[in-house]
């Protein structure tokens, strides 16, 4: 019951995926796809088939898991050994007298008995309705084919019978197709598989018409629409109680003339196409109003839907290569979607599969401690009925007793055989859970073995599905956690330490090691498997700056980065003032003397922390510290040093010190970055301007009539200069680069240098500039071509 | 009781019956070539399946060939669809249709002296 329900669970899931996205793909794909595309659902609906992980078989499992875990909790059945038979007995001799209902035997069944059995009927219920449907169905199609016939309704014209095959002819149906005329029949029909026949509710018809409306049947014919209606019907029926499903049929229904349509017009021109029409919308005119006719192909069902046909004929286009490889995307999609989202598949005859791991720890793995070797088959086999026995309490109604006979088969084979040898099996046949389940059930020594081979045979799903399965606190865990970090197996390890709880020892005694080591990758997986507490500690750690900068930033990963990274400007602060040097704002003073050159770098490593320029210093200072952060040494630059960082000094006048090279700072925000800005200009300005009233703009700070100025120009990767209330706006989108900028204001009007630093991902130059003037870009010492987008005023 | 067949399926008895009560596919297409119809293939086949449902023909396989041969003969035919006939319009009385017959002069006085020896002939004979 649980798998029709699933089938059906997931096939509408399905289902409202292709409802919904119908308005995207109707005008766009061809009707023929429209049409197939509810193959790959109704496969989904039928077909009992999931891979091992899907959604929907996540679900429905999940859901035995806590019925399991419910069961195990119901003193009913938390019965000792001694019991088990009995249970056995009771539940199976409960199935047996299934309808006879007797008394004795419900009386006795535990509550989970109760359940089975009302489950149990519900799939009769289910069982008994599809199959009425079914037979009603087919009775009912029966007695309408006989009742088409019986009325002597031949058409016995040769040229009519002549024209027919002709048609046949040209679209491809060798086989002799029946004609039948029958006043009754609302619309043209084909009925039957193998021996097919039309019906036409007259043959008084011009002969366009006749031709057109049995090229449109026999495509149906061609087409085997009959087989795929009567699947249709057939999901239907077991799916009787999911109007979702119902929904599907009608779709079908109507996608099926939309691409008979389309396959009957496709080989014609527009002429015919019209004709063709024309046919369709006298057949619809001509229709009687009977009604209720069954499954049969009609030309025509109602006058909306006769609208749509009409429209779509005149619509028609042939598709693209494009609509074509969309199409065949989507289509797999489709499958793929079906695949993944799976359905819940009865774990027929398997001793073992995820789910039952706990109840078998639970009951088996007890008896276990107390059985030693010599116990021999018969403690085993003890041990397996217990798992049969959670196979039939399991709730899976009509099957449980084919399950359990299935089962109790494999287990009597197996019966000989130990555990381990079990577990071997479904190793070589790489079933996993059932691996797990069969581990669970293992003594230490044959876990310890086998987690030896599942290690060095690198069996990483295997390995932790039995790790999964010890107890928390196994000293095993430890055992391969020191393991994997000596032999360097990072996999293993961090996939032990995820399996260890936050507090556990471990993870401060590894991440100590780990730091020790100079291990940063091992140290990064502990990081995420860290209590709060520690992870705090250790950032603390960091922010003093005596940890190496390649283990903070693993530290900082984390989520409170600002608090971290004010702690770490403080602790910045301090060390530069043990050393002489001040900090304002965008500058740097050393020993009170303004500092011109401002480099900082880690030692021997070539990489620079910050490197400021002030073109109004007097001193060129050079600090170089350690990986770990400390400052070795402070000194004065010489002159070589200096020409070693820029060749001139208008080049280092160039970058001007309004950004900072990479380093802790270069990740400051815009604001600051502004402020910063602001500062430099104030000491850059020679001309007769302000520069704190230019400013550098993030895309939202724009005005909203800028921004929909350079959406409608679709300005990218150029030079814009827009105007707006007596601003100006310098606009470049895209531009990847980090820059600072140089203002220059004279009779010429603006002058913008701007100079990149670094490449980025992406980035945008938006200025904001008082509209007195035009504006001159120079980038990278070149003027560069820009649009202004309107006439400046004074 | 012979169901009715329509003209067309007729045609094709009559050529059955006059090749001998069996004939192939072949024969038939052939005799419809004379008589001037050139119906397709599935024409009469369709034709001929019909009168295989109505029990008129039957097939039997030689070879990869379909041969039809008729189960009912060509006078027995006649005689149910006179029967037919009579029933229909006379309600069984052969006397008025042979009054119709003759007073419509579809029946020549030579033809009805032959008739009249044969009968008397059937009749002494009985």
């Amino acid at each position: 019951m649980k798998v029709v329900f699933s089938l059906s669970l997931s096939g509408s899931l399905l289902i409202l995926i292709l409802l919904l996205c119908r308005p995207l793909f109707r005008e766009r794909l061809s009707r023929q796809w429209q049409y197939y595309i509810w193959l790959v659902v109704i496969a989904r609906l039928i077909l009992p088939v999931a891979p091992p992980t899907s959604v929907i078989g996540t679900v429905f499992s999940d859901e035995d898991r806590m019925e399991q875990v419910e069961q195990a909790a119901d003193p009913g059945t938390m019965h000792g050994p001694v019991q088990v038979p009995a249970q056995e007995a009771v539940v199976i001799q409960a199935q047996q007298s299934g309808e006879n209902g007797s008394m004795e035997a419900v009386g006795r069944v535990s509550v989970s008995g109760m359940k089975e059995k009302l489950l149990q009927n519900l799939w009769i219920l289910w069982f008994a309705a599809a199959m009425f449907l079914l037979l009603r169905k087919i009775a009912v199609y029966q007695s309408f084919a006989k009742y088409v016939r019986i009325r002597q309704g031949e058409v016995s014209d040769p040229a009519l019978l002549d024209r027919l095959a002709l048609v046949g002819e040209h679209a491809g149906v060798s086989r002799p197709v029946e004609l039948y005329v029958n006043s009754q029949v609302p619309s043209p029909l084909l009925i039957g598989f193998f021996r097919p026949c039309i019906v036409l509710p007259t043959a008084d018809l011009s002969e366009d018409d006749f031709s057109y409306t049995v090229r449109h049947e026999l495509m149906h014919y061609k087409r085997k629409d009959m087989f795929y209606k009567w699947l249709v019907q057939l999901t239907v029926c077991l799916h009787w109680f999911n109007p979702l499903v119902w929904l599907m049929s009608r779709e079908i229904n109507r996608a099926c003339e939309f691409s008979c349509d389309e396959a009957v017009i496709r080989p014609l021109g527009e002429e015919g196409r019209r004709a063709y029409g024309d046919t369709l919308f006298r057949a619809m005119a001509a229709g009687g109003s009977d009604k209720g006719v069954p499954v049969s192909v009609a030309l025509n069902e109602s006058v909306e839907l006769m609208k749509e046909r009409l429209c779509a004929i005149m619509k028609f286009r042939k598709s693209s290569r494009l609509v074509t490889t969309v199409s065949v995307v989507l289509a797999a999609a489709m499958m793929m979607g079906a695949t993944v989202m799976g359905a819940y598949v009865e774990p027929v005859g398997t001793p073992g599969s995820a789910w039952s791991a706990p109840t078998v720890k639970h009951a088996g793995g007890q008896r276990y401690s107390g059985t030693d070797q010599d116990a021999g088959p018969a403690g085993k086999y003890a041990g397996s009925a217990d798992v049969a026995d959670q196979q039939v309490t399991d709730q899976n109604g009509g099957k449980s007793d084919l399950k359990n006979g299935l089962f109790g088969d494999r287990y009597s084979e197996e019966n000989a055989n130990s555990l381990e040898e079990l577990a071997g099996q479904y190793y070589e046949e790489d079933r996993v859970p059932q691996f797990g389940a069969v581990f669970s059930a293992m003594d230490t020594s044959a876990q310890k073995r086998w987690l030896d081979k599942l290690y060095a045979d690198e069996a990483v799903s295997f390995f932790f599905t039995a790790v999964d399965s010890l107890e928390d606190n196994s000293p095993l865990i430890g055992e391969y956690i020191e393991r994997s970090y000596a032999d360097d197996e990072i996999n293993f390890f961090s996939g032990l330490m995820s399996n260890l709880d936050s507090d556990s020892p471990l993870i401060e005694n590894y991440a100590e090691r780990a730091y020790a080591d100079d291990r940063i990758s091992y140290f990064a997986v502990l990081t995420d498997e860290m209590s709060a507490d520690l992870l705090k500690s250790w950032q603390d750690k960091a922010a003093k700056g005596d940890m190496d900068i390649s283990f903070q930033s693993v530290l900082t990963g984390s989520d409170d980065l600002t608090a971290w990274r004010q702690k770490a400007e403080q602790e910045d602060k301090k060390q530069y003032q043990e050393w002489g040097i001040v900090r304002d704002g965008g500058h740097f003073y050393y020993q009170d003397q303004p500092v011109r050159v401002f480099f900082d770098q880690y030692e021997g490593e070539q990489v620079i922390r910050t490197l400021n320029w002030n073109p109004a210093g007097t001193v060129d200072v050079k600090v170089t510290r350690s990986i770990r952060n400390k400052i070795i040494s402070v000194a004065y630059m010489t002159e070589e040093e200096v020409t070693e960082l820029f060749d001139t000094e208008e080049e280092a006048a160039a970058l001007f010190g309004t950004e900072e090279l990479p380093g802790l700072d270069s990740e400051e925000t815009e604001e600051k970055k502004n402020d910063k800005l602001g500062a430099g200009k104030k000491e850059m300005g020679k001309g007769d301007f302000d520069p704190d009233d230019v400013y550098r703009l993030t895309a939202e700070e724009l005005p909203e009539e800028v921004v929909d100025q350079m959406m409608d120009d679709g300005a990218v990767r150029e030079w814009y200069v827009y105007h707006a209330d007596g601003r100006q706006y310098l606009c470049y989108r895209g531009f990847a680069w980090s820059y600072g900028y140089r203002l220059q204001y004279d009779e010429n009007g603006w002058q913008v240098d701007i100079q990149r630093f670094q490449k980025k991902d992406a980035g945008d130059v938006f200025l904001d500039l008082p509209d007195n003037g035009p504006v001159t870009v120079y980038c990278d010492g070149e003027k560069v071509a820009l649009k202004d987008m309107l006439q400046f005023t004074f | 009781m012979v169901q009715q067949v329509s003209d067309s399926e007729l045609e094709l008895m009559k050529i059955v019956w006059a090749n001998g009560g069996s004939v192939l596919y072949a024969q038939i297409t052939e005799e419809l070539a004379k008589s001037g119809r050139t119906w397709q293939k599935n024409t009469i086949i369709t034709l001929l399946s019909r009168l295989v449902e109505k029990g008129l023909l039957k097939t039997s396989k030689i070879g990869r060939r379909n041969e039809y041969t008729a189960i009912v003969s060509e006078s027995d035919y006649q005689a149910a669809q006179t029967q037919t006939l009579l029933n229909k319009l006379y309600e069984g009385n052969a006397k008025g249709l042979v009054a119709t017959l003759i007073q419509r002069e579809m029946l020549s006085a030579k033809d009805y002296e032959e008739l009249r020896q044969f009968w008397e002939k059937e009749r002494d004979g009985r």
